[in-house]
């Protein structure tokens, strides 16, 4: 390891001996850091790479995140997690982190998590294991969203209502641009109308089964890059059942494939166990029909718009824009969708 | 790094001279050659340089460097980096994107691998980005040789090689990468070291890279508890991971990655 490396994990106080070049892992690396023009560090978005320390057995110990020191995401989530990482509620919910910085890098380091990723778990789980599960980490989002709330104000901001068609139009250009409909457009836009003005919510933003980790008996939150970015209620929740539903099997042993809306539109245990949990979530929140449909409208259009800003190559996209598309027709046709996501009848 | 087609190479130069940025006409290049067709996508190919230990950051050579991502990753880690490539027009390209990113501190020549016109202790670090096709062990030696008196003292040597594909594919592990056989005729790492040892080279750390099936590029030093480490933290599983196992324990790791490389310090 190079003697800036050494330096920078000096000044976090990671080790107090020298690390052996053996003890260092170089991992997803994909990009350089720093990167050689300013046009490099605009061109690809996760510029940077990951080590992860081990001690002198070949157990990790630490795992950093090595970006350059434009990386505002980092930065905002290294400063987020030196503040959360101490409250006492959340020490089995985020890592222990701190972050060092020098003219050519930004470092975030974290204790290590050994845990399996809930990404490895939820396809082979029984239902009422996942229903179980899902609503322990729903409820550790929200734990941490109370917790960010409190403990960093900044992230709330305004605390005025939100607009959620005003939020949403942006989004919904972007949707334009591949083509999707102007009466589609209207369909979900009325959506968000009817919900009225929304209680702001921290949402993590990218609540899905690869960002959570089952450890020591608890469930662990990572990658809280965007986190508080996005603050409509419901957000985390329709992305994570959503991110769960595409990993269940169904009643035969086979992966699903539909799209999310007709999954759920389906008479299958993995529907109930959605609609279930979703419900749960809106009662917990205290949010009505309308505004639950408004919510899932708004994350519908912005998760995809999302894939769009990226240039999100059309096997990504098309699934998102299919769902989104199914939405608004069945927005359009005065389809109950409170039963397709709630199980309302 | 595969070599491209003259006439693809003298349209590629021609665009990028009449002004066009260099990424978008190397894209069009390429994919009217078929592929993306290149090892290194991007300047990540030099991050390894956060794992060498140099005493020195004054200068760094790369040889057969290619489009010149190798020589714009070390820039920004080095006060002068000099390029150099065998063939004129790919070296005048990197010449060309090397003034369009104004990457002053990059030197572009053309020279052939053998040709290394500096002087005796004077390069930090000299990058071998492409070890030829046709290179056998004795000409990676001599080149080694070569590059220990340019060297100064704690400065260090970088090259990879690339394992051949069967191995790989023998062990289920190349879905997605394409094959580099060329460099396979270098030989084991094993008797790579004890060359380099040979020549004088005080440490030589040898590095498996670039997970054949991970899609993205990985280091992992070559000692038992970093790989097994690796391989538990990427969960590599289905469906080969009993053969991985078994391979492990025979000691076939090597064969399970795309390459190794080594830093051998003076």
């Amino acid at each position: 390891m190079n003697a800036k490396l050494r330096q920078l994990l000096a000044t976090a106080g990671v080790r107090d001996h020298v690390i052996k070049w053996s003890d260092v892992l170089v991992a997803h690396s994909l990009g350089a850091v720093p990167p050689p023009t300013n046009a490099e560090a605009d061109a690809i978005r996760y510029r940077g790479f990951y080590l992860v320390l081990l001690d002198a057995r070949g157990t990790p110990t630490h795992f950093c995140k090595c970006r350059p020191v434009t990386d505002n995401e980092l930065a905002h989530e290294t400063a987020l997690l030196e503040t959360l990482c101490h409250d006492p509620r959340l020490r089995t919910v985020v890592p222990e982190t701190r972050g060092v910085r020098t003219t050519e890098m930004l470092m975030q380091i974290s204790a290590y998590l050994p845990g399996p990723a809930y990404l490895r778990e939820v396809g082979r789980q029984s239902d009422a294991v996942w229903a179980q599960s899902m609503r322990e980490i729903l409820t550790a989002a929200h734990l941490l969203a109370e917790c960010a709330t409190a403990l960093v104000p900044s992230l709330a901001g305004d605390p005025a209502p939100l607009n959620l068609e005003q939020l949403g139009s942006g989004p919904l250009t972007d949707l334009g641009t591949v083509g999707f409909t102007a009466p589609r457009a209207e369909a979900l836009q009325l959506a968000m109308r009817r919900a009225g003005p929304l209680g702001r919510r921290l949402q993590h933003g990218d609540l899905f089964p690869g960002n959570i980790i089952r450890w020591a008996g608890s469930w662990w939150l990572v990658d809280l890059a965007r986190y508080g970015w996005c603050q409509v209620p419901m957000f985390d929740a329709y992305h994570f059942v959503r991110s769960c539903c595409a990993l269940r099997q169904d009643g035969r042993g086979a992966r699903t494939v539909e799209g999310w809306y007709q999954q759920l539109t389906g008479d299958g245990r993995v529907a109930a166990t959605a609609q279930r949990t979703l419900a749960w979530v809106a009662g917990q929140a205290g949010l009505t029909a309308a505004q639950c449909i408004g919510a899932l409208a708004y994350y519908s259009v912005d998760i995809t718009a999302r894939l769009i800003q990226r240039r999100a190559p059309p096997p990504t996209l098309a699934p998102f824009l299919a769902d989104t598309e199914r939405l608004a027709d069945a927005l359009r046709a005065g389809e109950s969708v409170e039963r397709v996501f709630f199980g309302i009848r | 790094m595969p070599r491209y087609a003259t006439d693809l190479l003298e349209e590629l130069v021609a665009t990028v001279r009449r002004g066009s940025p260099w990424r978008d006409a190397l894209h069009a290049a390429t994919s009217r050659a078929g592929g993306p067709g290149d090892n290194g996508t991007d300047e990540s190919c030099a991050n390894w340089i956060w794992l060498a230990e140099l005493a020195g950051r004054e200068m760094a050579v790369v040889l057969n460097g290619g489009l010149g991502y190798l020589a714009a990753g070390l820039a920004p880690h080095f006060a002068r980096v000099c390029y150099q490539d065998p063939s004129d027009r790919v070296a005048e390209f990197a010449r060309l994107r090397f003034a369009q990113d104004r990457l002053r501190n990059i030197s572009a020549t053309r020279a052939s691998v053998d040709e290394l016109p500096y002087r005796g202790t004077s390069a930090d670090c000299i990058a071998l980005q492409e070890v030829p096709a046709d290179f056998l062990m004795t000409d990676l030696a001599r080149l080694s040789g070569h590059c220990f008196r340019i060297l100064r003292s704690r400065g260090c040597l970088w090259f990879r090689w690339d394992n051949p594909h069967y191995y790989r594919r023998l062990f289920r592990a190349d879905h997605r990468h394409g094959d580099h056989a060329p460099a396979a005729r270098v030989a084991s790492a094993r008797r790579v070291t004890q060359m380099l040892l040979g020549i004088g080279y005080r440490a030589v750390r040898l590095y498996y890279a670039s997970l054949s099936f991970g899609g993205s590029q990985n280091m992992v030093p070559a000692a038992q508890h970093a790989v097994v480490a690796f391989e538990d933290w990427e969960a590599m599983g289905a469906p080969s991971r009993r053969l991985r196992a078994f391979a492990a324990r025979l000691g076939l790791w090597p064969y399970l990655y795309n390459s190794q490389f080594v830093l051998a310090y003076k």
